[in-house]
C-alpha cells in the first residue's frame, strides 16, 4: 500500500512544521536587519576615514559587504553598495585598488576582517534572535487556534446529545480546526457506513442527510474504520492508486486523511478529511485529528447512553400515558380513538390504523387511523375475515407480524396496496385482544424501511397489549352496560299517571360514561281507592344485578301498595321482599301516598334523602318524620309512617342521592343547593327539574345516576269538579247531588243535566259494582269545562263487563252513556278502568247509530274483554 | 216530615192488576242499580202469577238507569214465547230518549199515558 499508516497518541507541538519557517514575517525582519548593518557600515565608514587612509576605508568597507553577504541577508547587499558609493562620494577620493605592501596595512587588514567578523557576528546572532522570536509566536498563535479549535470542538461535542448531532458537530469542528475542505463521519451500521459530511463551503445544516455507503468501500474513511487505523494519502495519484472508489466521487483532492473513531475501545466509526493541496497531512494534523477523533468518540458514547435513556424515558412516559388514557375510556370507540392517537410515534410509526371486529363477527372493520390519508386506506375499510391477508391472519391467530418491505406482504393483499399508496414501507400488524379474546388489530406503518430493534418491537408489543386489555374491558363493560340500561329502561314507567289535580314531571338520567348504570328508579301510579302513590327508591349497587333488583322492587312495591293502604304496612312488606332476596341487597326508598282532593300525604322514608316540598309561594323545605330503616338492614325495625297535609300549590320533589351527593361539595351543601334551587322556581314540575339538575350539576360531570319524580298539586279550577267517594249506594248519592249542582251552576238545561247525570251514573255504578278489594273502596269523579263541552272523568278500579251478545239485564250502561254523551273512552290500565265522557253544552247529543242491538259500535276503541 | 211515609218512600215499585191477563207496575222516583232487584221481583211476580202483558208506568219515575232498563228487558224476553208485551208508559221526554239513544223504542212500545198503554189490551 502506498498510503504511509501510522497512529499517534500525542501532539509534539514542538516538532511539527520544519518547514513552516518564518517566510513572510522571517524576511520582513532580515530586511530591516541588513539594513541597519548597512547604516551602521555607513556610519563606520566615515568614522573610520576621518582617521585612516581611504585605501583602509575601501577595505572596511568591503568586509561590512563580506559580512552583510555572509550573513544572507540580501537587503543587506544593497545596503553595503548604498554605503560604499556615499563613502566614495563624500570623501572624493579616487584610490580604488588595494595594496599590501607593508606590515601596517596587513595588520589593519587583519584588524578590518575581524571588526568585520565581529558584525557577521552580532548581526547573526540577532537575527537568529528574530527569527526564533517569530516562529514562538507564529507557533503560539497556531497553538492558540487549534486550542480554540478544540475548545470549540468540544464544547459543540457536549452540547450534541443524539449519534446524528455528534457526527455533525465533529465533521464539521475538525474540518475547520484542520483547515480541510470538506470531511465527512461515518459510523459503522451493520456493513454499511452511515456518513455525514461537511463542508467548509457549505452551510451546514441541521438536517443534513446521511448517506449509506458499504464498509467495504475502498475509501480511506471505509479503511479506516474498518482496519482501525489512521490512513492518509499524499497525492492523488496515490489516491486514484490505494482509493479507487475515493478517487472517483473526490476530484481534485490532492491529500485525503482517516481517522478511526472509537468507543469503549472498539471502532464504531471514522472520520475523513480531504485537502486541496498535495501532502497535507502534517504531523500537526494526524495529531488534531486523532484527538478530535478521541472526543468523537467519547461524546459518541455519551450519546448513546443519552439515546437510550431519553427512548427509555419516552417509552415509559408513552405507557404512562397511554395507561392514564385507557383507564377512563370505557367505550370500545374511545380505546380505538385513544390507540390512533398514541399509535403515532411508538417504536417511531408514522402512521397507525386500528380494526375492531364487527358486531356479526365476520369481517375487520376500520375504526380509525391517524399519519395517513383516510382516503388510502378506503380497501381496508372492511376486511372479510377467512381471506389471509396480514390483518386477517394477525386477527385470527392472534399474533403479531412484522413486514420490513412492501414485498413481505403478498401481493393480491389489499394491505400492500393501501401501505404504497401512503407512501408506507415496513409495517407490524398485532392483535388487540386479552386473554385469547381478540377484538381488532393495530397496524403501525413507517415511511422508511425498519428493522424494528428488539426494543422497538417489545415496547410495541406492550403497547398493543395495553391497548388490547382496555379494549377488552371496554367490551365487556359495554355489553354489561346495556343490559343494565335495558333492565333500567323497562323499570321505569312509560308514562306517568294522569291525576287529576296533579301534574307530574320525571326524570332519570344515567351516570356519565365511565360511570356504571346505578339501581336508581321512580315511579308513580294510581291506588285502587284513588289515591296517587310515588316512589322514588336507590338499589346500592351498580350494573346488572342491581338493575335486576330494582325491577323485583318496584313490581313488588306495586303489588303490595294494592293491596295495602297503609305506606307502612307496604315498605315492611317490601322490606321482608329484600331480606328473602338471594344476594342480600339493600334499598333506600321514598313512598307517599297522596289524597289529591284533601292534599293529605301519608309517608315513609326508608333510609332514602327526604322529599322536598315547595310551596307556591316559594317556601322550600324537606319533609320531616317518617323516617325508617332503608330496606335489608333488619325486616323487623318498625316502620315509620309520616303524615302532612300539603296545601294546593304545593310541589312535591322526590330524587335519589345523586342529585345532592357531589364531589366538590359537603352533603349539606348538596341539600342546600337543592332546595334553594328548588324554591327559586314558580313554574310547573318540568321546569323545576331542568332548574334543579342545572343547579346541582351546570356543566360538570355527574358521577352518579340520578332519578327525579316532582308532584305538583294543582289548584282546581273553579269550573272543575273534583270527587272522591266510597263506592257504595251513599256514594252514588252523593255524586249525583253534587255533579247536578255543579251542572246546574254550568247553566246546563235540565235535559243535558239529566243525560250527564245519567251517563256519569252509569260509569260511576259500574265502578261501585266491580269495584275490587275488600270493603271501603272508593270511586274518584273530576268534571270540567272547556268553553261549551263538559268533561267527566270517572276511575274505579274494576273493569267493565262486556254485555253478552244479546243484551240482558246487564250491560246496557255503555249503550247508553254513548247514545247520551258525545263521546265516551274507557281506558283499561293496571290501575282499573277510566271512563272520560264528553257532552256539548249547547243541544242535544249527535245522532248515535249505536244502539243494544247494533253493538258492532261498542268496541271500537276500548279492549272489550270479559272479565 | 210527616210520621207516614209515602208510597214511593217505601216501595219503590208497585204493582197492580188491571185485569186478568194486564199487570202495571209503577215505578215511583228513582228506579236504578239499588231498586233493581225489587222491580224484576215484582215483575217476575205479576207474571208467574199470570199476567199476559205488562204495563210499566214510568210517569212518576225521576231516574232510570240500564240495571232497569236490563230488567225491563229481561221482562220482555220472559213474555214473548206466550205472545204478551211489555208497555211502557213514559211521559218525560228525557227518560224517553233513554229508551231511543237504546233502540229500546223498537223493543217496548212506548205509550205517553198509561190510559194509552192499556188501550186495546
Amino acid at each position: 500500500m502506498g498510503a504511509r499508516m501510522s497512529s499517534y497518541g500525542h501532539l509534539g507541538l514542538e516538532r511539527l512544521e520544519r518547514r513552516l519557517g518564518p517566510r513572510t514575517r522571517g524576511r520582513a525582519a532580515a530586511t530591516a536587519l541588513g539594513a541597519l548593518l548597512g547604516l551602521g557600515g555607513v556610519a563606520l565608514g566615515v568614522l573610520l576615514h576621518s582617521v585612516t587612509s581611504g585605501a583602509e576605508y575601501a577595505q572596511l568597507v568591503g568586509a561590512v559587504a563580506l559580512a552583510m553577504l555572509l550573513g544572507g541577508v540580501p537587503a543587506g547587499v544593497g545596503a553595503t553598495v548604498v554605503g560604499w558609493g556615499l563613502g566614495a562620494f563624500v570623501l572624493d577620493d579616487p584610490r580604488w585598488t588595494v595594496a599590501f605592501d607593508d606590515k601596517d596595512e596587513l595588520l589593519r587588514w587583519s584588524t578590518s576582517l575581524l571588526a568585520a567578523a565581529v558584525v557577521v557576528a552580532v548581526g547573526w546572532a540577532m537575527r537568529r534572535g528574530h527569527e526564533r522570536a517569530a516562529v514562538a509566536a507564529v507557533e503560539a498563535e497556531r497553538s492558540r487556534r487549534r486550542l480554540e479549535a478544540i475548545q470549540e470542538l468540544t464544547a459543540s461535542l457536549s452540547a450534541a446529545v443524539r449519534p446524528t448531532d455528534v457526527a455533525q458537530a465533529l465533521a464539521r469542528g475538525v474540518v475547520e480546526a484542520l483547515g480541510a475542505r470538506r470531511g465527512a463521519f461515518g459510523l459503522v451500521d451493520g456493513d454499511e457506513l452511515v456518513v455525514v459530511e461537511s463542508s467548509e463551503t457549505v452551510v451546514q445544516r441541521d438536517d443534513v442527510p446521511a448517506v449509506r455507503t458499504p464498509l467495504a468501500a475502498r475509501t480511506p474513511l471505509a479503511a479506516a474504520a474498518r482496519e482501525g487505523h489512521v490512513v492518509w494519502v499524499e497525492r492523488h495519484a496515490e489516491l486514484v492508486r490505494a482509493f479507487p472508489d475515493a478517487a472517483r466521487a473526490s476530484r481534485g483532492a490532492a491529500s485525503v486523511l482517516a481517522v478511526p473513531v472509537r468507543r469503549a475501545g472498539s471502532v464504531i466509526g471514522a472520520m475523513e478529511f480531504v485537502f486541496r493541496e498535495p501532502a497535507a497531512v502534517t504531523l500537526e494534523r494526524r495529531a488534531v485529528a486523532t484527538l478530535a477523533a478521541e472526543l468523537g468518540g467519547q461524546a459518541l458514547e455519551r450519546a448513546r447512553l443519552y439515546e437510550l435513556e431519553r427512548l427509555e424515558a419516552e417509552r415509559t412516559g408513552r405507557l404512562q400515558s397511554l395507561t392514564a388514557a385507557l383507564a377512563v375510556s370505557l367505550v370500545p370507540a374511545d380505546v380505538a380513538e385513544i390507540v390512533r392517537e398514541q399509535g403515532i410515534g411508538t417504536a417511531g410509526a408514522d402512521a397507525v390504523a386500528v380494526h375492531l371486529v364487527a358486531a356479526a363477527g365476520d369481517s375487520l372493520e376500520l375504526e380509525g387511523a391517524s399519519g395517513v390519508d383516510a382516503t388510502g386506506l378506503a380497501a381496508l375499510a372492511r376486511l372479510p375475515l377467512g381471506r389471509d391477508g396480514a390483518l386477517e391472519t394477525a386477527f385470527s391467530r392472534g399474533r403479531a407480524s412484522f413486514q420490513p418491505s412492501l414485498e413481505s406482504l403478498h401481493p393480491e393483499d389489499p394491505l400492500r396496496a393501501s401501505l404504497e399508496a401512503e407512501g408506507l414501507v415496513s409495517s407490524a400488524i398485532f392483535p388487540l385482544g386479552a386473554s385469547r379474546r381478540v377484538h381488532g388489530v393495530l397496524l403501525l406503518g413507517w415511511r422508511t424501511a425498519q428493522a424494528l430493534e428488539p426494543d422497538d418491537r417489545a415496547f410495541a408489543g406492550t403497547f398493543a397489549s395495553q391497548c388490547g386489555q382496555a379494549l377488552d374491558r371496554a367490551i365487556r363493560y359495554e355489553s354489561e352496560r346495556t343490559i343494565a340500561e335495558t333492565l333500567q329502561q323497562s323499570v321505569l314507567p312509560e308514562a306517568l299517571p294522569e291525576v287529576p289535580g296533579v301534574s307530574f314531571a320525571a326524570r332519570y338520567l344515567p351516570g356519565e360514561a365511565g360511570v356504571d348504570v346505578g339501581g336508581d328508579w321512580y315511579d308513580a301510579f294510581t291506588l285502587p281507592d284513588g289515591r296517587t302513590a310515588l316512589v322514588v327508591g336507590d338499589v346500592v349497587g351498580k350494573g346488572v344485578r342491581a338493575a335486576a333488583t330494582m325491577g323485583q322492587l318496584r313490581n313488588s312495591l306495586r303489588a303490595f301498595a294494592s293491596e295495602h293502604d297503609d305506606p307502612g304496612e307496604v315498605v315492611r312488606r317490601l322490606g321482608g321482599m329484600v331480606d328473602a332476596l338471594p344476594d342480600a341487597p339493600f334499598a333506600t326508598l321514598a313512598y307517599l301516598v297522596l289524597d289529591v282532593p284533601g292534599g293529605r300525604c301519608r309517608y315513609v322514608i326508608a333510609g332514602h334523602p327526604p322529599p322536598l316540598l315547595v310551596t307556591s309561594s316559594g317556601t322550600a323545605a324537606y319533609l320531616e318524620g317518617g323516617r325508617s330503616l332503608p330496606l335489608g338492614v333488619d325486616g323487623d325495625a318498625p316502620v315509620e309512617v309520616g303524615d302532612a297535609t300539603l296545601e294546593t300549590g304545593t310541589t312535591i320533589v322526590l330524587y335519589t342521592d345523586g342529585l345532592v351527593e357531589r364531589r366538590d361539595a359537603t352533603l349539606d351543601e348538596g341539600f342546600e343547593l337543592v332546595r334553594e334551587t328548588a324554591g327559586s322556581v314558580s313554574a310547573g314540575p318540568d321546569t323545576l327539574i331542568d332548574h334543579v339538575l342545572r343547579g346541582a350539576f351546570g356543566d360538570a360531570e355527574r358521577e352518579d345516576d340520578v332519578a327525579m319524580l316532582v308532584a305538583r298539586l294543582e289548584p282546581l279550577s273553579a269550573d272543575a269538579l273534583e270527587l272522591r267517594l266510597p263506592a257504595d249506594r251513599e256514594g252514588l248519592g252523593r255524586m249525583r247531588a253534587r255533579l247536578g249542582e255543579w251542572l246546574g251552576k254550568l247553566g246546563a238545561g235540565p235535559d243535558i243535566r239529566h243525560d250527564v247525570l245519567l251517563a256519569a251514573w252509569e260509569a260511576c255504578a259500574n265502578a261501585v259494582e266491580h269495584a275490587e278489594g275488600p270493603e271501603g273502596k272508593m270511586f274518584t269523579l273530576h268534571a270540567d269545562r272547556e268553553d261549551d263541552v263538559v268533561r267527566l272523568r270517572i276511575g274505579d278500579t274494576g273493569r267493565w263487563r262486556a254485555p253478552d251478545g244479546t243484551p240482558g239485564e246487564r250491560g246496557l250502561g255503555l249503550p247508553l252513556m254513548r247514545g247520551l254523551m258525545d263521546r265516551v273512552d274507557i281506558v283499561h290500565a293496571a290501575e282499573g278502568t277510566v271512563v272520560m265522557l264528553e257532552r256539548r253544552l249547547d243541544g242535544a247529543p249527535a245522532p248515535s247509530p249505536t244502539g243494544v242491538f247494533g253493538n258492532t259500535a261498542l268496541g271500537t276503541r276500548e279492549s272489550w274483554k270479559p272479565r | 216530615m210527616s210520621d207516614v211515609p209515602t208510597t214511593h218512600e217505601t216501595r219503590a215499585v208497585e204493582a197492580l192488576r188491571h185485569s186478568s191477563e194486564v199487570a202495571v207496575l209503577v215505578i215511583h222516583g228513582q228506579a236504578d242499580l239499588h231498586t233493581a232487584p225489587e222491580l224484576r221481583e215484582q215483575l217476575h211476580g205479576v207474571i208467574d202469577d199470570g199476567a199476559f202483558h205488562v204495563v210499566v208506568d214510568l210517569t212518576d219515575a225521576t231516574f232510570v238507569d240500564s240495571m232497569t232498563l236490563g230488567v225491563l228487558l229481561g221482562g220482555v224476553k220472559r213474555l214473548r214465547p206466550q205472545g204478551g208485551q211489555l208497555r211502557v208508559v213514559v211521559t218525560q221526554p228525557g227518560l224517553r230518549r233513554i229508551f231511543e239513544v237504546t233502540l229500546l223504542d223498537r223493543v217496548f212500545t212506548l205509550f205517553p199515558t198509561r190510559a194509552d198503554a192499556l188501550d186495546r189490551l
